[in-house]
């Protein structure tokens, strides 16, 4: 089931045909195919994390409350949470749900017609309707989710995967951010902090926008290839007589990296390719439709990253979750244009076998508060809220937590983004408590001094 | 009498051994049980967990408690902190986490309690617990901690080597390895080492033509301006520098900038150390001898305003801690090497530094005000303190006015929105509502209150009435949160009415005791008809803030609206807009100005003043005093008040005497800086000692505690850490003595016995190689194309706009890398790829990577392949192009090897003979011979 590393492989040997430097390679690859942090045998090879930036509702989408229809317009029987605004907080009117819900496939999970098409595949996923993370403004709570802290500065989850596995193909970044949001924290929602820069995600588009010719940083060639090539030949050269002079270990790394980024410069460029994708694959993630043709771009790419060995790959939505009031018209427009291109993704996972060992996991820094805000709108709520996992290695067509009755709080089998984060490490194979980093005298880790395994949703 | 005494305790002892013993039997049953299922996973010798500090496995444990104390009151279920726990009532603290328990078991441990808690498990806790303490007075005697010892320059067998006292300590060490040192270095690469370290430019070509003394060479590097901005960009590295907030919100720190050419200057001046730490730490409370010195002194404190901020946080007093928080941690590991930043929640797990420690020091910086007001009119979302840089009158108080208005206009701004946001049916628009304002549903009722809104003349949109029903039952307790301490005035708001009652008892507990009040609420509210004071208290932020309305010994109705708590130092401001509001005064407009217009207002000021004579400066916050320990870091639980001191490990001494209203901050530079803090001395020696040798003699340069590493050299470490305070802390005078010394200038080596025996070069016995930084990469390819401009920059931030996450493309900026804007998050490319600090945290070591992205760079990069094609120009002209830009770009002639390389690669390039010149120049421009240093 191990496809990639041959990809490299065989490329690797059409590169060192080129004639500089087999040697230098060998060593590079070696070290790529050994992960070195495994601490038990993993169910997930990889991680797509789709980020719906802004916060989406949980109950406008799969976790159904009846009781909060019912009880629409009137005042929420406890205490709204903290720190939140007093125009809804001081009334704690319930909004019900404009939506409709129904239970789909064979396990009757609950989803509402915000997101037919990923409904229909409910029976593939893990549906966490507990969660809770630390935040009541983005900025921490989209650090929180990324980074695992709220108000520090913190290696992101990717980076981390990064450090503890390796990458899977040496001509590829093990960490790829798919057009991320600029803001709440921008950078440091894939940045490496204190880990080796090397870790940090390397990013194609920007803000939700892939952009036609999107690609990695310093990526294009000036030039063509022959010309280059020949030019790297003398660098190499002298390079290599500049390390047998010094024998210093980071000129040879020097030397060693040159070849990988011309070898890159080769390889991303196809890999990023969607457009010779078969037209039935394209339609399967909506693109051509305009609607979701830019989030349909970016699963499609995904999955390419996915197939091609990159560990951990991050599509983000812009920051257009956040509907403290029209929530319809927003949320509406919102899922429409992430709803096919999901589904399709999940589709087309599975029917490579791919999601087997890649893990997906769906959601926004926080849910929604059941009670109104202003007219038509929904305040932020790290309180309780969805996320969904599906394939490595979870349970599929499992709904697991609870929040109350009107999904305020979460109240049983609560998940932190702690054990969230401490859940998807375990899924590849790393105990998050000995994933850590040495750094100004502390050990740290992705989970802090929090994080416990949710036991209850692996397969 | 005496028998009956005895007879009726005998009685009760019974009942009470039978209550016991039911009491046992009920434990056993019910309460055991549910404690092993749900408690002892976290709380239980057996599973090794004591979270929170709490055993719940033994008596003595819940007696105990936890780090928040005991656990629960025998027979006082509600004041029971179990019971507020597993009731889910706090979002702070909820047990068990995962799953709230059921109603049953809930009232199981209720009952419980109420039984007085019988609990037979009487295992102690001391057997469990070693409460571990720090040993000051032995700590105090460790390397890094110990008073500054002069020790004696070693004894050597070839004493004619040293030419400096360093190099006999590095000599002795290298002898009793059975080592010698390496070859000296020659010249051209000396020169080459020098110019780099010394100002992290090449060497001119003129000064290469004459390279007959070094002495002279390096006294000149070391005057020149470029010194400053070589050795000033470390200082920023570990002053976290940015032009940006980062955080959540990467707002632009317009007078950022001062500070980053305030350290250039200080550099370039040779401006002791201490006095450069006095002015970061405290230089606005420092006396001045002129403007351009206390400009100087306010600018430099800049420093504490830099690092990043949540600046969404809606929990201000979290967001006060946190900024902190980040300035202890800056200071800490910047100015003494330690992670002090370690012990907000617990005691330090490795070094002598106790939480209580950590809340001495907190309390200075929490006295200091960074982060105040509202940058974009949203209360949830601070700006920070920026003040009027000292200058000649007029325009001194014309700007001040106009930074007391921009504050204002933000205070304004929350409390018209505020006010909008608490509904809008009040009779009076206008009133200012300044202060903390809390509706009657923020009140914790008891009993059966009415709502009600028949009066028109109500704050939000209802208010509650007891109905005249269940006297003394009923009773609204209100619990405000004041964001500092000081004076309040507290009003109530309420409906007046005849059949109000006339005597309605109020309690206002504050910080200054429990006050009673009886009220008449038949009056009819003083302030706008709608508030009517109850009296003046103290009140302290993060401390009790409860007023409680009872109905106990009232006839008519008690009504309730809304409590305000505002500063008496708003009461002048708020008297101003009630008489604007009444036609009559004419204060500022701001005072009646609608929200929209309120933010207006706001983004205009603040344009306006982006580019004024301001400094980015803390001040001494109105309420400055110590703080109290918070219990596990959560800033909600307080434990005790610590009064602000040093760090036990390095101080031993009563806490500093500070006046009431002041922060401390000077006396905190003072002691930072004297000479009972050799700390600080040995921390910065080694940071030079490091730039310049390529490792610390404590390789761990920001970290001197245990989990650092030992000194190699430990007495050269105390030499130099002595010279340098006897120099008063000069800089030139200590990278003088080190680039002198012969150790410096010794040759660098592939192989060798040194290589052999000491491969990470911990003796020094040879030079390190060295890679150049980001900015000495980026500021050499400008230099040698002739291209660089070496004028000191002024604001390079100001025109990206309000924040600075957009792309910064600066290839029409030919200045030096340090005056570039270094935005959060955002950092230039040409910067960023090889290893530029990350300017969210103190980077005292920039760590070194190898990257593919840096070959790209090379490979691709546009600006590199322009000055490539510029040298290229410059070369074609000259006699021998291929020796010329060998020469210019590696600093030598090529040997006959590369030579004859650039020559067949010329030659087989085809007929474009520029272009060949321009490839070779981006080659030679690539080559890690050109990136590192010998």
């Amino acid at each position: 089931m191990n496809a990639f590393p041959q990809i490299s492989r065989r490329h690797a040997l059409k590169t060192a045909a080129c004639g500089f430097g087999s040697l230098a390679f060998n060593s590079i690859a070696t070290a790529a195919s050994l992960p070195r942090g495994l601490h038990h045998t993993p169910r997930a090879k990889r991680v797509i994390f789709l980020f719906m930036h802004g916060g989406p509702s949980q109950v406008d989408t799969f976790d159904y409350k009846p009781m909060l229809q019912q009880m629409d317009g009137k005042k929420l029987p406890f205490a709204p949470a903290k720190n939140l605004d007093p125009s809804s907080t001081s009334q704690a009117k319930m909004l019900g749900s404009p939506w409709k819900f129904q239970q789909h496939g064979e396990a009757g999970l609950w989803g509402s017609d915000l997101f037919p098409e990923v409904s229909k595949r409910l029976d593939d996923l893990c549906v966490i309707r507990s969660m809770q993370s630390k935040g009541q403004s983005h900025g921490q709570a989209v650090c929180m989710i990324h980074t695992g802290a709220d108000n520090f500065v913190r290696p992101s989850m990717g980076a981390w995967v990064s450090y503890g596995l390796g990458t899977e193909n040496s001509d590829l970044p093990a960490f790829v951010s798919i057009s991320p949001s600029p803001t709440h924290g921008g950078p440091r929602n894939y940045g490496s902090a204190f880990l080796p820069a090397a870790h940090q995600g390397t990013t194609v588009g920007r803000a939700g926008k892939l952009g036609k010719d999107a690609t990695f940083r310093f990526l294009e060639a000036g030039g063509d290839s022959d010309h280059q090539q020949r030019k790297l030949k003398l660098l190499q050269a002298m390079n290599q007589e500049h390390f047998e002079r010094t024998r210093h270990a980071p000129v040879e790394g020097m030397i060693q990296s040159m070849e990988l980024a011309f070898r890159m410069q080769q390889e991303a460029p196809g890999t990023m390719d969607i457009e010779h994708e078969p037209e039935h694959i394209k339609s399967l993630y909506g693109i051509g439709n305009e609607v979701t043709d830019n989030y349909g771009r970016q699963c499609l790419l995904a999955r390419r990253f996915a197939e091609a060995g990159v560990r951990y790959i991050q599509v983000s939505t812009p920051n257009v979750w956040d509907q403290h009031s029209n929530l319809i018209k927003g949320h509406t427009a919102n899922a429409a244009a992430v709803d096919r291109p999901i589904a399709g993704l999940l589709a087309d996972l599975k029917q490579r076998g791919m999601l087997e060992d890649t893990l997906v996991v769906w959601g926004g820094e926080f849910g929604r508060t059941p009670i109104v805000q202003g007219a038509n709108g929904r305040d932020h709520n790290p309180q309780g809220f969805t996320m969904w996992l599906a394939g490595g290695g979870v349970k599929s067509g499992l709904a697991y937590g609870e929040t109350d009755e009107f999904g305020y709080y979460a109240v049983k089998d609560k998940v932190h983004m702690h054990d969230l984060h401490a859940t998807i490490l375990h899924l590849l194979g790393i105990d998050h408590l000995r994933l850590t980093y040495r750094y100004a005298g502390r050990d740290f880790r992705l989970t802090d001094v929090y994080g416990e395994v949710v036991n209850g949703i692996m397969a | 009498m005496r028998h009956a005494v005895t007879f009726t305790l005998l009685a009760v002892c019974s009942a009470a051994h039978a209550v016991a013993a039911d009491g046992v039997a009920f434990f056993e049953n019910k309460v055991r049980p549910l404690l092993v299922k749900h408690c002892y996973e976290c709380h239980s010798q057996e599973t090794g967990k004591r979270k929170g500090g709490l055993l719940l496995d033994r008596k003595e444990g819940w007696q105990i408690g936890g780090d928040a104390g005991p656990a629960l009151i025998p027979g006082e279920p509600a004041n029971s902190l179990l019971m507020h726990s597993v009731s889910y009532e706090d979002d702070k603290l909820q047990m068990p986490p995962k799953s709230k328990l059921t109603p049953e078991d809930q009232r199981i441990l209720e009952q419980w309690i109420s039984m007085g808690a019988p609990d037979p498990r009487d295992a102690a806790l001391a057997d469990v617990v070693k409460k571990k303490t720090i040993d000051f007075a032995a700590a105090r005697q460790d390397w890094a901690f110990r008073p500054l010892s002069a020790p004696p320059l070693p004894a050597v067998k070839h004493k004619d080597w040293p030419r400096k006292e360093l190099d006999t300590f590095i000599l002795a060490e290298l002898e009793a390895n059975n080592l010698t040192p390496a070859a000296d270095a020659d010249a051209h690469t000396l020169m080459r080492r020098l110019s780099y370290d010394l100002t992290g430019l090449p060497p001119a070509a003129s000064d290469l033509a004459d390279a007959s003394d070094l002495t002279v060479y390096a006294e000149k590097l070391l005057n020149s301006p470029q010194f400053g901005e070589k050795w000033g960009r470390y200082w920023l590295d570990l002053a976290r520098y940015a032009d940006s907030n980062g955080g959540d919100r990467n707002y632009t720190f317009y007078q950022a900038w001062r500070y980053r050419n305030y350290v250039i200057d200080s550099f370039n001046r040779d401006q002791s150390y201490y006095e450069f730490i006095r002015e970061q730490l405290a230089g606005d409370l420092m006396p001045a001898g002129n403007l351009e010195q206390r400009r100087r002194q306010m600018i430099a404190t800049t420093f504490l305003a830099l690092g990043p901020k949540m600046l969404t946080e809606r929990d201000k007093e979290k967001l006060h801690l946190d900024t902190a928080d980040e300035q202890i941690d800056t200071i800490g590991r910047a100015f003494l090497g330690l992670t002090i930043g370690c012990a907000r929640c617990h005691d330090h797990k490795f070094d002598p530094f106790s939480q209580q420690d950590y809340y001495a020091l907190a309390g200075f910086f929490r006295s200091t005000e960074v982060v105040m007001g509202t940058r974009n009119g949203c209360v949830n979302v601070a700006s920070w303190v920026e003040q009027a840089l000292p200058q000649p009158e007029p325009a001194m108080s014309e700007l001040t006015a106009k930074v007391n208005r921009l504050e204002l206009v933000m205070r304004l701004k929350v409390e018209r929105d505020f006010m909008q946001k608490v509904g809008g049916k009040m009779s009076l628009k206008n009133l200012p509502l300044a202060g903390v304002i809390c509706d009657e549903a923020d009140a914790e009722l008891v009993g059966d209150w009415k709502q009600s809104s028949i009066s028109a003349n109500r704050f939000g949109d209802f208010y509650i009435h007891d109905d005249r029903k269940n006297k003394g039952e009923k009773q609204a307790v209100f619990r405000g949160s004041l964001p500092e301490s000081g004076e309040y005035e507290v009003r109530l708001a309420y409906p007046a009415k005849g059949n109000c009652d006339q005597h309605v008892p109020i309690t206002v507990e504050a910080f200054d005791g429990v006050h009673e009040i009886v009220f008449d609420q038949t009056k009819k509210p003083s302030i706008g008809g709608l508030f009517e004071p109850i009296g003046r208290f103290r009140f302290e932020k993060g401390g009790r803030v409860n007023v409680i309305i009872r109905t106990a010994g009232t006839k008519d109705y008690v009504v309730v609206d809304a409590v305000q708590f505002i500063s008496v130092q708003d009461l002048e401001r708020e008297a101003a807009a009630f008489a604007m509001a009444e036609g009559k005064g004419s204060g500022d407009p701001l005072l009646m100005m609608k929200s929209g217009d309120l933010s207006k207002e706001l983004n205009k000021s603040i344009a306006e003043l982006k580019d004024a004579e301001l400094a980015m400066a803390p001040r001494d916050a109105r309420d400055a005093g110590d703080i109290h320990l918070r219990i596990r870091g959560e800033v909600n639980q307080l434990g005790p008040k610590v009064p602000r001191h040093f760090p036990s490990v390095l101080h031993d001494g009563p806490p500093p005497k500070i006046a009431a209203g002041s922060s401390g901050r000077l006396q905190l530079a003072q002691w930072m800086t004297s000479t009972e803090n050799a700390l600080l001395d040995r921390v910065i020696v080694n940071r030079l000692w490091a730039q310049l040798f390529g490792r610390g003699l404590v390789s761990t340069v920001d970290n001197f505690g245990a989990q650092g590493e030992k000194p190699t050299h430990p007495a050269l470490l105390d030499h130099l850490a002595a010279k340098f305070r006897a120099s008063g802390g000069s800089f030139k005078t200590l990278i003088r003595e080190m680039v002198l010394s012969r150790t410096y200038q010794l040759a660098a080596e592939a192989k060798s016995p040194r290589t052999l025996a000491d491969p990470e070069n911990r003796l020094l016995g040879r030079r390190s190689y060295r890679r150049l930084t980001a900015e000495e990469i980026r500021d050499s390819l400008l230099f040698l194309a002739g291209d660089l401009n070496l004028d000191q920059a002024g604001a390079t931030a100001l025109t990206y706009g309000e924040d600075l996450d957009r792309p910064m493309k600066f290839d029409k900026e030919f200045r030096r890398s340090i005056y570039l804007p270094v935005a959060r998050n955002n950092l230039a490319p040409d910067l960023e790829i090889f290893d530029a600090a990350n300017p969210e945290m103190v980077s005292g070591d920039r760590p070194l990577t190898t990257v593919p992205t840096q070959a790209l760079y090379l490979l691709n990069s546009p600006f590199l392949q322009k000055q490539a094609a510029t040298l290229a120009q410059q070369a074609y002209a000259k006699p021998e192009p291929v020796v010329w830009l060998h020469q210019t770009i590696l600093g030598h002639a090529p040997g006959a090897r590369a030579a004859q390389r650039a020559k067949d690669f010329i030659e087989q390039s085809g007929g474009d003979r520029e272009q060949a010149l321009a490839d070779l120049a981006h080659v030679l421009l690539a080559s890690t011979e050109f990136l590192f240093l010998d």
